[in-house]
């Protein structure tokens, strides 16, 4: 075959650390996620570091309000009309898709890669209280599980190209693909970003882990055995995508006390989270 | 007979009937279950961005394009799951699915 030859290990890293983050102020309210004395009044101000923020949380806020005479003026105003938790939802969820939809137009599919992160979004969501994770948090691990792919594809587009020929030649998974191509997969990558972007670690873990949670004591990690799982579910059910699906870890499933049949009684209250979402999201 | 159908709002019509609640990004119920669509509920769905809706609508669909319909979805799965083991648990997630979701098919 005459394929030019990848970057290095080393070199795709530096590439992709290069990558632009979120916006700090999603950052700042993703690693306060978790925060017990996280209050209407810091959200706030948090949002209004970010004028682009500002903007788009009162656009939204007053578009689908119509029962309001006189529109919603302010952040505290909206905070306080709709919730704490309603109005840090949106703003993360929402940050995050603008994030990925702010990306140069090439080989990479906004549409289905954002659909597949909601998809896995609503899993975890189902399943977090079972296992008391904040399902907030898991949401928002899920919506960036994949963060590396973006990344590979936005930052080394040509050998990206060469991983996704791969793939169709070879009829592997992606991860596969990127291994044989690249000597590294999305999840290492997206770990990798997480870390330089500071983000919670149990972020980190669910990202680097999303395909193989670990099961040594000390490496195990909650929110990556639901973001696993999740994803499994997500590309069994094909929400957002037909790709094939990964192995599902039996120690994962045992570790979040989950059998086959709760999965089976939840399908329908999966589906129905899925489609709520992406009609939220106006995704066509 | 009637089956739910997830359609976008681009192919929604004055007569259908809403089988789900049409939610804003807050979550915001705009408009409920069981309503009949108008031109003017359409058109202020539009202006609102909403993507999707399910309504109720006539089944249609004869023996031949159900059966169709049947081994479409059958292969997709088929294909999601050819790198994973077929016994096990990769193997009941897999059967799991398939039920699921024939049923929803033919109900």
């Amino acid at each position: 075959m005459s394929n030019p030859i990848p970057m290095s290990v080393d070199h795709i890293l530096d590439s992709v650390g290069r990558l632009p983050s979120p916006p700090r102020a999603i950052i700042e309210i993703i690693r306060t996620l978790e925060d017990g004395d996280a209050s209407a009044e810091v959200l706030a101000k948090q949002i209004e570091t970010d004028m682009g923020l500002i903007t788009s949380v009162l656009r939204l806020v007053n578009s689908s309000l119509y029962s309001f005479s006189g529109g919603v003026p302010s952040i505290r105003h909206a905070i306080v009309l709709l919730g704490f938790n309603a109005i840090r939802n949106l703003v993360c969820v929402n940050g995050i898709s603008d994030y990925f939809q702010k990306s140069p137009p090439g080989s990479f599919n906004y549409d289905q890669f954002i659909r597949h992160s909601i998809g896995v979004g609503c899993v975890a969501k189902v399943f977090a209280k079972h296992v008391s994770l904040n399902p907030d948090t898991a949401f928002i691990a899920a919506m960036l599980h994949d963060v590396g792919q973006f990344a590979l594809a936005v930052t080394v587009p040509e050998d990206y190209q060469l991983v996704m020929n791969y793939r169709k030649e070879n009829n592997c998974r992606i991860s596969d693909a990127e291994l044989a191509v690249l000597g590294i997969d999305h999840a290492k990558i997206g770990a990798h970003l997480a870390k330089h972007w500071n983000l919670p670690l149990e972020i980190c873990n669910a990202i680097e882990f999303h395909h193989q949670p670990p099961d040594t004591f000390s490496n195990r990690s909650p929110m990556a055995d639901l973001i696993h799982v999740a994803d499994v579910l997500a590309h069994a059910m094909e929400l957002g995508t037909s790709e094939q699906v990964s192995p599902l870890s039996d120690n994962a499933m045992l570790r979040l006390r989950l059998s086959l049949q709760q999965v089976a009684t939840s399908l329908g209250k999966i589906e129905e989270e899925y489609t709520d979402y992406t009609q939220m999201m106006g995704l066509k | 007979m009637n089956r739910v159908a997830l359609i976008p709002l681009v192919q929604a019509k004055p007569g259908m009937t809403l089988e789900k609640d049409v939610r804003n990004s807050l979550g915001q119920v705009l408009l409920k279950a069981g309503m009949v669509l108008s031109e003017s509920s359409i058109s202020s769905l539009e202006h609102k961005n909403i993507g999707h809706v399910s309504v109720l609508q006539d089944d249609v669909r004869n023996e031949e394009e159900l059966l169709a319909e049947r081994n479409k979805l059958i292969e997709r799965i088929n294909s999601i799951f050819q790198n994973v083991s077929q016994d096990g648990t990769m193997g009941a997630l897999k059967q799991m699915i398939l039920d699921y979701r024939l049923e929803k098919l033919s109900s």
